[in-house]
């Protein structure tokens, strides 16, 4: 079962906690030191520079972390350690899958403002807060049905479409696409940083041309009118 | 900088995108006709071998969908759970190819077998494949193609079940019986699905392999349709049937399209790299 998710800053510092209503002094004793044990945990991991989804699994818990590099505006790296807390893996709950979707959520919720904040490194944690409410629903409902019925909201065009390109290319050639694109997981992509108008437009195009040729004329046309739908609508589980 | 489609031509000339496989599973169908069309050797090895090279086929398949499900995250994409479940399907289908060889040599055959288990789980496996694939990609059929579709699929639900199953009406209806009936009921189901596929991916690069795909889903179902009628005449016999000819041809399509899937992707991952 699913305990929490946490984001942490380089150096160590948490931008972002939620944790499931803690029930016992038991569980308490627990999440506090999941929460110290993951502080140190990725600072190490961010100094090795590590990709990839990691698993660390204890007698009681196992979280998985991925580490994604996002460019402020002096085009410097900036790190952050995501985190999921999780009791038990679960027949039927892929924490690596589940890590990416409540990445690619974070990052794109409120419009990407908080993809904004991430790369400002904002210190003002209250930010983050709105994404409880997210939590509390995603937690509340069934993953199977999460990852069925309830795609991420685009925070803008083109991330709609590479949030949507996972069910049309490999993510191998998604990454290929650009270099800012990077892999998040099984499946998802991100844009580590804001590329010039006419960048996007020649990246955008290119995808057109390329699942133009896989997949036919008018494919790309309708990913993209079903984007441009979806871009003021809601993601949350409850909806 | 060049253009995209300069580049894909530079792209395909690189050493990645060999042919040799190309000729591997073209060297295989012109064995398996020359097998059935010269029946090389003695009808007792040549069941056998026949046993063998029907669990070989089916075994290929196999890791051919499986790279490709592990290509779309498996069980995360859309393509992923579709290859992901083709690849149980052919998981079942070779357990049953290997379950029948054991019962030949063991010369136990009977009606239904562990083998028939296999045969029908993988075919539900391959309907949901199917039905997923098309769900997946929205392309909105016109009027007269929608009718098409549905006239087609009424004509061969209607030769199917007057070939194999009205004949088995007229039997007493037994475990066999009902067991039999099942496989025209998912070939008939397996060729309207697989219809769908033909009229949805007419135009891009994808519409080959999955024609390919198609067209051994085609002949498995006619293999096993032609099979069935001619179990019931008496007039199968276990070696060099020229109704296992289509089956093992499917076989060999389905290796050839999820090649030709991977080829694909891989030639448009080198292309996207040297942009």
């Amino acid at each position: 079962m699913i305990k929490g998710l946490l984001v942490i800053q380089q150096g160590g510092i948490p931008v972002y906690s939620f944790m499931q209503e803690k029930t016992t002094d038991e569980q308490e004793l627990f999440i506090s030191s999941f929460v110290t044990a993951i502080q140190s945990f990725a600072k190490m991991v961010m100094s090795r520079e590590e990709d990839g989804v990691l698993r660390v699994v204890m007698p009681h818990a196992v979280f998985v972390f991925r580490i994604l590099t996002l460019h402020n505006e002096k085009q410097k790296d900036v790190q952050y350690c995501f985190a999921l807390l999780a009791d038990s893996e679960k027949k039927g709950e892929d924490l690596p899958e589940m890590l990416e979707y409540l990445m690619v959520c974070f990052l794109a919720h409120e419009s990407g403002r908080f993809n904004k904040e991430l790369r400002k490194t904002s210190q003002d944690l209250v930010v983050y807060k709105a994404f409880d409410e997210f939590m509390k629903g995603f937690l509340r409902s069934d993953w199977k049905t999460v990852r069925k019925k309830v795609r991420p909201a685009p925070a803008s065009i083109l991330q709609g479409i590479l949030n949507e390109l996972r069910n049309y290319m490999p993510i191998e050639q998604i990454v290929t696409l650009h270099p800012r694109i990077q892999r998040l997981g099984p499946s998802y992509a991100w844009l580590s940083d804001d590329i010039p108008a006419g960048e996007e437009e020649d990246l955008m195009k290119r995808i057109g041309q390329e699942l133009g040729q896989t997949y036919g004329k008018g494919v790309y046309e309708s990913l993209v009118d079903g984007i441009r739908k979806r871009l003021s609508t809601s993601s949350s589980p409850r909806d | 900088m060049g253009t995209l489609t300069e580049q894909r031509g530079a792209a395909a000339e690189k050493p990645l995108v060999r042919t040799w496989w190309l000729y591997g599973i073209a060297a295989l169908a012109v064995f398996e006709t020359w097998w059935y069309v010269f029946k090389p050797i003695d009808a007792g090895p040549a069941s056998v071998f026949e046993g063998f090279v029907f669990v070989a086929l089916s075994g290929l398949c196999i890791p051919v969908f499986g790279l490709l499900a592990r290509q779309f995250g498996f069980t995360s994409t859309k393509p992923g759970q579709i290859m992901s479940t083709l690849a149980l399907g052919f998981v079942l289908w070779c357990a049953a190819e290997a379950s029948w060889l054991v019962l030949t040599v063991m010369d136990q055959i009977t009606n239904p077998s562990i083998a028939d288990v296999f045969w029908l789980a993988g075919y539900m496996m391959q309907i949901l494949a199917l039905l997923m694939n098309v769900r997946a990609i929205h392309v909105g059929f016109k009027p007269s193609v929608f009718i098409l579709w549905i006239a087609l699929s009424i004509l061969i639900a209607v030769v199917v079940i007057s070939i194999d199953v009205a004949p088995l009406l007229t039997e007493t209806v037994g475990l066999g019986t009902i067991v039999s009936m099942g496989y025209p009921f998912f070939d008939t189901v397996i060729i309207i699905l697989a219809l769908v596929i033909v009229l949805k991916f007419k135009s891009g690069q994808v519409a080959k392999p999955w024609a390919v795909l198609v067209l051994g889903f085609l002949l498995t179902a006619a293999g096993d349709v032609w099979y069935m009628y001619a179990d019931m005449m008496g007039e199968y016999t276990n070696v060099y049937s020229p109704m296992d000819y289509p089956l093992a041809i499917g076989y060999i399509a389905f290796i050839l399209s999820g090649g030709l899937f991977i080829r694909l992707y891989r030639k448009q991952r080198a292309s996207s790299r040297d942009d």
